[in-house]
């Protein structure tokens, strides 16, 4: 990832015969980062917009939108991740028919960085998924199924950390329990386990061990169950870990208008952020950074 | 991946987030379209009209039945009870789908098999079970709990609290008979939660694609209608 956005800017600036003032540029700002993460939640394999007479949502959506509007806040700023919260599969018959290909083609060429598993990437059974994966040319993180022994195995990353313009992002995801949601035959071999626990246990390798400046969840647990407090949702995860700072959520087709704050159990802000479904919203999160003499202080007198 | 332990000296100030509605755009992307070209034309044979409708029906449009689903769950007693009454010598009872099976609207005017997909994307095949008036008890006592629009047919229910008041076929519920409900594969298998449906008295599948026989049903109607007639009811 580093790499080839390093490739990317050297590219541009040879062509414009301009490296060197574009590096200056660089060292310029340097003290001070913007960091954007755009990100999408149960597509559900929605492809062509919604037609103009659809009572809710009139010519909304669709993946040409949707790719322009990445390009034009991409142009506005490079460092930009694209993140997916699962459910891409299953909705039109773009998925009956050639079984989630189409919608991971797609995804990879808009440039998404990483998606999870939702419980509908499961509907034509682990080998089929498996199969479908190799369209993907981005990953997809789950660290709270077991999927040794499957045909999952070796294609699911528990997390990974992207380095964009020297801040380290390090993103993992979680999925729904599966039972009494999917088939059972269709996700054999493959066990929930609580995520609580395996968010405690990642985030704090992704903290301390590797440094990450930012912890993104990409979470298909859904945002809240009003029938069921007790059921895990994004609501309680957020609450009961700490280390994270964002949720992008999915499953229940929530609209956010904007991230909703949340305190988690030191204290700490973490944020919750869900588009609702089938590509009709983008979401958009900048963070800010500046560059911290008191911890460079430090620094120097722990060298 | 990055194995790297060292530390950036930057500290994160500030979050901003909002989200942005994406709609139809007038630039083109060729680049994309020229991907999806392929793929669209062979769903093109989808796009042939197979029937009218003269309302616009929807899943969301009551509070504990719909338009959509009503339509639904009447039409798959309609064509399954023959299907069923020949193999059983039986007849189904009633009918019970989940909400969240059902997922697009339908749209006035002409409609399509590409809707049909959207309208049930899922692979579910028509089931029949037989279960006994205790986990009829259990059925509604989760519709009274679900609180959604859960499409039913063949069946009356009233909820006053936790009395159910309920007659199937005319007759008032008797918690000492059996009876043969329609549902789908998924939710016989324990799908939503409706772990009723597991290990009935008998299990008769049907092998016929739920969307299958929508299609095949509204092909054969001039226009569809719908409208809600309180078949599920809160006092």
């Amino acid at each position: 990832m580093k790499r080839r956005h390093f490739l990317d800017k050297v590219k541009s600036s040879t062509i414009l015969g301009l490296s060197y003032p574009l590096l200056s540029l660089k060292t310029l700002n340097k003290s001070f980062k913007k960091i954007t993460i755009l990100h999408t939640n149960d597509v559900h394999s929605h492809i062509d917009p919604f037609p103009k007479n659809d009572p809710l949502n009139p010519n909304g959506g669709g993946v040409i939108a949707r790719a322009n509007l990445i390009n034009a806040l991409k142009l506005e700023n490079p460092s930009t991740l694209i993140l997916d919260a699962g459910d891409v599969f299953q909705g039109t018959p773009y998925f009956n028919f050639f079984e989630g290909e189409i919608e991971l083609k797609l995804m990879s060429k808009m440039g998404y960085n990483a998606s999870t598993l939702g419980n509908h990437e499961f509907d034509n059974g682990i080998e089929k998924l498996s199969k479908s994966l190799k369209h993907a040319d981005f990953s997809f993180l789950n660290s709270n199924y077991t999927i040794k022994n499957t045909a999952l195995e070796n294609l699911i990353k528990e997390f990974e950390i992207f380095e964009i313009d020297e801040i380290k992002i390090g993103v993992f995801g979680l999925g729904i329990e599966l039972d009494g949601l999917v088939e059972k035959n269709l996700y054999n071999g493959i066990k929930y386990l609580d995520p609580i626990e395996i968010t405690d246990e990642i985030t704090d390798k992704l903290k301390n061990y590797y440094k990450c400046d930012i912890i993104i969840c990409l979470s298909h647990l859904g945002y809240k169950y009003n029938k069921n407090k007790e059921i895990m949702c994004d609501l309680i995860l957020a609450k009961k870990t700490k280390n994270i700072d964002l949720i992008i959520g999915g499953h229940t087709h929530t609209f956010m208008n904007k991230p909703i704050e949340i305190r988690n159990s030191i204290g700490k802000k973490v944020l919750i952020n869900q588009v609702g479904c089938y590509g009709i919203n983008l979401g958009k999160i900048d963070f800010y950074f500046s560059k911290n003499s008191i911890l460079e202080k430090s620094n120097i007198i722990n060298v | 991946m990055i194995a790297s332990c060292e530390k950036a000296n930057y500290l994160l100030n500030d979050i901003q987030g909002n989200n942005i509605k994406i709609s139809d755009s007038l630039i083109t992307n060729n680049q994309l379209e020229y991907l999806i070209a392929p793929y669209r034309n062979e769903l093109k044979r989808l796009e042939k009209v197979i029937g009218y409708s003269s309302q616009s029906l929807s899943v969301r449009d009551g509070k504990l039945e719909s338009t959509l689903g009503n339509l639904i769950a009447d039409i798959l007693i309609e064509e399954c009870n023959p299907v069923f009454k020949n193999i059983s010598g039986k007849n189904i009872d009633f009918c019970l789908l989940n909400y969240g099976g059902i997922r697009g609207t339908m749209n006035k005017g002409n409609i399509t098999q590409y809707d049909l997909f959207t309208i049930m994307p899922f692979k579910n095949l028509a089931t029949v079970v037989r279960l006994d008036g205790n986990k009829i008890l259990e059925l509604l006592k989760y519709l009274n709990k679900e609180n959604i629009a859960h499409p039913i047919s063949g069946i009356n229910i009233e909820f006053e609290n936790e009395k159910i008041t309920t007659i199937i076929g005319g007759e008032e519920f008797d918690v000492n008979k059996s009876y043969y409900v329609l549902t789908s594969n998924y939710l016989q298998e324990g799908g939503d939660k409706m772990n009723f449906f597991k290990d009935p008295i008998e299990l008769h599948e049907l092998n016929l694609n739920i969307r299958d026989i929508l299609i095949n049903n509204i092909k054969k109607r001039k226009s569809l209608s719908s409208k809600l007639d309180n078949r599920i009811i809160r006092n």
